[in-house]
């Protein structure tokens, strides 16, 4: 009896490591997720698949280029899944809440865990007005569209000059 | 007997890892609902694990 006492507790203990195990692999790793590589000037940034867990309802990421820049963008849809993967993905340019124009829009097909890519390329010359001032930033949003989800990048387009009357603020000597 | 003592223990340190690793790695990705129950679940496991552990004579 107190043989079979001692094992019910090993039984038990493995039973609850093997449920952490199956919901980790079933609800952390299995599922579709989503990385955004986007390059401006000489660094890449990577939005993880988690970025936008954090950042909320809202889910607008920041990246910040120069003037007349050009912004290379990577998303990369990775299937964690048994079976294959389908959504059209559609990504356009938005300024003030109206669409500017589209950048890609195209039919995704993945296998079961395997990867897939789009590649896209901003010009922010085709995006400023030709009336903007040079000491006047700029900001527009590229939202993908995969599916029902949806990524919003927001970029930020550093003014060119910035104002004679600006002043340059000296670093606190330590 | 010692032997026994020697692989309880490596049982017990790959379990820690395996959970260690895969807390750090995929806890980010978990629904609120399976983070409870993962929570749980490791508290179930270690409270069993001692009372094992009690039962043999730890």
């Amino acid at each position: 009896m107190a043989t079979r006492r001692k094992k019910l507790f090993l039984y038990l203990t493995l039973a609850c490591f093997f449920g952490l195990i199956a919901i980790f692999i079933v609800d952390g790793y299995m599922g579709i997720y989503d990385t955004i590589y986007i390059t401006a000037g000489e660094q890449e940034e990577k939005v993880e698949p988690d970025s936008w867990l954090r950042l909320g309802v809202e889910n607008a990421y920041y990246v910040s280029a120069d003037w007349e820049e050009k912004i290379f963008f990577r998303y990369e849809v990775d299937s964690r899944r048994f079976l294959s993967y389908t959504a059209d993905i559609d990504v356009s340019v938005w300024h003030s809440q109206e669409k500017v124009f589209d950048l890609v829009s195209q039919h995704m097909q993945i296998g079961a865990f395997d990867k897939g890519q789009l590649e896209w390329v901003v010009d922010t010359a085709e995006l400023l007005p030709s009336d903007i001032p040079p000491e006047q930033s700029y900001e527009f949003t590229v939202i993908i569209k995969r599916g029902q989800v949806e990524r919003n990048i927001i970029v930020y387009i550093n003014p060119r000059t910035y104002p004679s009357g600006a002043k340059v603020v000296p670093t606190p000597s330590r | 007997m010692k032997l026994e003592y020697v692989l309880f223990g490596f049982g017990i340190l790959f379990c820690l890892a395996g959970v260690g690793y895969l807390a750090a790695e995929y806890v980010k990705y978990l629904s609120e609902v399976w983070k409870l129950v993962s929570l749980l679940l490791t508290v179930g496991m270690f409270a069993f694990l001692s009372k094992y552990f009690e039962d043999i004579g730890w």
